[in-house]
């Protein structure tokens, strides 16, 4: 189904639409190799509010980004994002 | 004159280069002698065939293509040899890993929601740190593995990777989320379990 302004939302079993984990970490993922939409941004904001384990999951691929960089700079790699 | 031509295969730049090489390798076969092989036939090729390079590419991706070629090489050896099928089509699977992580309602399955790390960053300045996230990277699937180093460690644009690995964006896109979310696992469980729950 895609909502009025285009963003797709997924159906669960019992059919409600809604944002859910897995929606949302991969789009957490999805944001560190594109720029996301303003909308795209904000569903994760709104879920981020409710959700530990999301919140938890968007702080490490943060921290896996940095860790990465640190690896890159360590074996001489490029690591320019 | 071509930007690169200038380049030149010393003993300084073989070492430099064989180090970056050897993570590379390793990433995609995931057992440190065959990685050790591929990269010391590498740039005994390099070596051989410096004369070829156009210097139209950087060193680095010219080496690179080389051992791409003998990762292949190894990888057909292997499947060959009858063992483990290990080329298993990693990016149409990426999505039924993931299943294992969530409910079918698409939240965090039992065991598998996200703990609090504390402060990670402490961990960057220890050695066995760098020993557990070798591990957990090597854990990683082959292809996936090579798609999220392509992305992390060497930086290259999701289109670049796609075009190299021959898959769709939306694979690529759900390959990293598996990297991602795998790793993200392995390194709660063999290092931060514990330190951030207080």
């Amino acid at each position: 189904m895609v909502r009025r302004d285009g963003a797709r939302l997924s159906k669960t079993h019992t059919g409600e639409m809604m944002d859910d984990c897995r929606k949302i970490t991969g789009m957490i993922s999805e944001g560190l190799d594109r720029e996301l939409t303003w909308s795209e941004r904000m569903r994760i904001r709104v879920h981020l509010l409710m959700c530990s384990g999301c919140s938890a999951f968007e702080k490490q691929m943060i921290f896996l980004r940095e860790a990465m960089r640190t690896l890159a700079e360590r074996i001489g790699g490029h690591g320019d994002h | 004159m071509a930007p690169f031509m200038d380049a030149r295969l010393d003993e300084q730049t073989l070492k430099q280069e064989r180090k970056y090489l050897r993570y590379y390798a390793l990433a995609r076969l995931r057992d440190a002698e065959l990685a050790e092989d591929a990269v010391q036939e590498t740039l005994i090729a390099a070596v051989q065939n410096f004369g070829s390079y156009a210097g139209r590419s950087s060193l680095r991706t010219w080496l690179v293509a080389i051992l791409r070629n003998k990762i292949a090489d190894q990888l057909r050896a292997r499947a060959r040899a009858n063992e483990v099928q290990i080329e298993t089509l990693d990016g149409e699977t990426a999505d039924e890993a993931l299943d294992a992580l969530f409910a079918r309602n698409g939240h965090w399955g039992e065991n598998a929601r996200p703990q609090r790390w504390g402060d990670p960053r402490a961990a960057l300045e220890d050695r066995q740190f760098w020993e557990v996230m070798e591990l957990c990277m090597q854990r990683l699937p082959g292809r996936i593995a090579e798609a999220f180093y392509l992305r992390e460690v060497m930086g290259e644009s999701i289109e670049s990777i796609c075009n190299g690995l021959e898959i769709t964006a939306t694979n690529c896109s759900v390959m990293l989320f598996r990297a991602r979310a795998q790793l993200r696992i392995c390194l709660e469980a063999k290092w931060f379990a514990g330190t951030g729950r207080g």
